[in-house]
């Protein structure tokens, strides 16, 4: 009877201390594997802001106005570009079907873009189609 | 041959030898578990395990931002915070401290050799060296492989569009610690809310911002003016879009600046403005019902004071109507208007509108108006027409904006308002003469001193400012600061532009002439037609041809 009480007490413990070994060193792997996440987080919002930065930098007016002066045929939008209601055409009229125009013929994209060119006589070098 | 063998013992020795054999093979069955459990556990962590590399000590875990990121209205990054290594000693560990320190030269310029080798020499724990470097730097000095030299991990503020806004948004000392513009005048709020990507919205608008630099800087350079002054505000909610001062600075490197360069001149310097106070002078006679759009005065002759005498610029020796007073800026005919408000009133208008006291903006780089001593009838005068009291180009821009947004003084300020928020406003003038204060300001673009402002499509009203600058005890004739305030659209203001350039000098191309509608009002103007696109602005229509302007009616009303 006791070697019975016995042997059950020691499987028990056996069996709690396996338990609670277990348990420690798993919270200790996932504490750890948490520290290292916290860390890698850290990282990847530290790599994030410095690229947000050099976004910025690279992004800075003056820079892109230098580019684009120098690689694009774009001018600033003026308000010749903007059409207001009011000076609408009414529709049905001679003047809202530019289509019907020669001069409208030879240019298709007239009315298309909301930028124009900055200088008529500008290449456009590799860009064009 | 065994134990066994040799010992034969019977009955109870027997037994119990038998309970002991029994104990200890149970003993010896548990104690083999655990060792065989210990064994696992050891091969698991030496062998099967994934290489999880060594583990140093790294600061990277508790990283702190010491700012919160600055942004413009539209979230686009002003200043930021950066980790940056700084490079210090351990001055005992340092060998020869001369050879460490021209060593550290090759690699960090910026460095003194001698002043670096006695502070190498005083075999102290923890000397610096040199606050954030740069990456390259960093390397470098990794690379020289030197004992007792270690990087320390900082937050280093970064202004990633260099001198873009230099002196709204101001710089910060090696520490962190604010020391101008916005990062000084708001550091409890840049310091509030660094937390969780917290940020700080200003009223800025980079893009405005940029076109403003860009047009200032380009008129100073063509204008060979000393320095300028630019605002861009909102009328309705006192939102400052732009503010630019030339020269200007890099906040990145504020020791490498001057301090002409450090200085704000929108906010911090306080000039004689001129003429443009002549919308001050107008709105409160108009207001204080003292004189109608067609009241006139005599400028036929000078006015003489003692010594003083009052003249105009462009004389035009007649009688003059308030429309006329306004655009061909005569000094005669304000200094009448002025006698005609009286100077208890004069002062009350111009305290409401707040030129008499230093604004309150978010930064503390902040000019006190000078205003005159005694205020007599002669000082009453002078100052109808900008002279004799000092105040900032900023007063000006807000002052004006409250003239024509329909009489409401609005506090400016450099932070983004919430767009649903009421403005608080105190009233200067009212409805009316706000509306009368827009058509006059309009006919001096379409016909007086500022036509060179207009812009198609974006009708400007505006007024010109050219003042002479005091040297010494007299006027310098040559020395001029001319100025120009702008509103648009004309009709129902949205934005107050204000351009301020100090000493512009004549040229062929303004056809020898260096005044205000020469200098700063084109400059106004190519600042609004950039702009206004980008606001969305909405675009007059086209007027019919440009002889017959919509204020041109009401003009010909009061003839």
């Amino acid at each position: 009877m006791i070697r019975t009480v016995g042997a059950v007490g020691v499987a028990l413990l056996l069996l709690v201390s396996f338990a609670l070994y277990n348990g420690v060193y798993r919270v200790k792997a996932q504490e750890r594997e948490l520290k290292e996440m916290d860390m890698a987080i850290a990282r990847e919002a530290e790599a994030i802001r410095v690229l947000k930065a050099e976004w910025s930098y690279l992004n800075q007016p003056e820079r892109l106005q230098a580019l684009a002066r120098r690689h694009l045929t774009l001018s600033p939008t003026g308000a010749a570009q903007i059409v207001v209601m009011a000076n609408l055409p009414e529709r049905g009229s001679a003047a809202a079907n530019p289509v019907n125009s020669v001069e409208a013929a030879e240019l298709p994209f007239r009315d298309v873009p909301t930028v124009v060119p900055r200088d008529s006589k500008a290449q456009l070098g590799g860009v064009a189609p | 041959m065994t134990y066994q063998d040799r010992i034969t013992l019977d009955g109870a020795a027997k037994a119990a030898m038998a309970r002991t054999r029994s104990r200890l093979s149970h003993a010896i069955l548990a104690f083999g578990l655990v060792f065989t459990i210990l064994f696992g556990r050891l091969v698991e962590v030496s062998m099967l395990r994934e290489n999880v590399g060594p583990r140093s000590a790294r600061t990277e875990n508790d990283v702190t931002y010491y700012r919160a990121d600055i942004v413009d209205r539209k979230g686009e990054i002003l200043a930021t915070d950066l980790q940056g290594a700084s490079l210090y000693a351990d001055a005992r560990v340092i060998w020869d401290p001369a050879e460490t320190a021209k060593e550290i030269k090759g690699v960090v310029p910026s460095v003194d050799v001698a002043a670096l080798t006695k502070k190498l020499g005083t075999r102290q724990a923890f000397v610096w060296i040199k606050r954030n470097l740069s990456p390259g730097q960093q390397e470098g000095v990794r690379q020289l492989g030197l004992p007792g030299l270690y990087f320390k991990s900082e937050p280093r503020r970064v202004y990633p569009n260099g001198r873009t806004a230099s002196h709204a948004l101001g710089y910060v000392d090696v520490d962190n610690h604010g020391l101008a513009g916005v990062e000084r005048g708001i550091e409890d709020l840049v310091l509030e809310r660094r937390n969780k990507g917290g940020l700080v919205e200003l009223s800025l608008d980079l893009r405005v911002q940029h076109v403003l630099e860009d047009e200032l800087s380009g008129a100073v350079a063509s204008f060979h003016a000393r320095a300028g002054a630019g605002v861009v505000l909102d009328v309705n909610n006192g939102e400052i879009l732009a503010l630019s001062s030339m020269p200007d600075f890099d906040p990145n490197e504020p020791a490498a600046s001057s301090k002409n360069e450090l200085f704000n001149r929108v906010t911090q310097g306080v000039y004689e403005m001129g003429s443009t106070f002549k919308i001050f002078t107008a709105a409160t006679a108009l207001d204080a019902s003292k004189i109608t759009l067609a009241s006139q005065f005599d400028a036929t002759v000078p006015i003489t004071v003692g010594q003083y005498t009052i003249s105009d610029f462009h004389p035009e020796n007649r009688f003059l109507t308030v429309p006329e007073i306004f655009m061909f800026s005569s000094n005669i005919g304000s200094a009448k208007m002025a006698l005609e408000i009286g100077t208890p009133t004069q002062r009350a208008y111009f305290g409401k509108l707040g030129l008499l006291s230093p604004l309150s903006l978010e930064i503390k780089e902040s000019g006190a108006p000078l205003i005159p001593k005694r205020w007599g009838e002669l000082e009453t005068m002078t100052t109808s027409y900008g002279h004799g009291v000092a105040v900032t180009p900023l007063h000006i821009a807000v002052a004006s904006a409250a003239i024509v947004n329909g009489g409401k003084f609005i506090r400016p300020t450099l932070v983004k308002r919430d767009p649903k928020a009421v403005v608080p406003f105190t009233r200067v003038v009212s409805e009316t003469t706000s509306s009368q204060m827009r058509d006059l300001m309009r006919m001096v673009v379409t016909q007086g001193t500022g036509g060179k402002a207009d812009v198609p499509g974006y009708p400007v009203g505006g007024k010109t400012g050219t003042a002479e600058k005091v040297s010494g005890q007299t006027y310098a004739t040559k020395s001029l600061l001319t100025s120009f305030v702008g509103v648009f659209p004309a009709k129902a203001p949205l934005y107050v532009v204000l351009i301020v350039l100090d000493e512009p000098q004549p040229s062929e191309a303004t056809q020898g002439f260096a005044t205000a509608g020469w200098t700063a009002a084109p400059t106004a103007g190519k600042v609004i037609a950039r702009i206004a696109p980008m606001l969305n602005v909405p675009v007059a229509p086209i007027e019919p041809s440009k002889g017959a302007p919509t204020t041109m009616a009401s003009y010909e009303e009061l003839h």
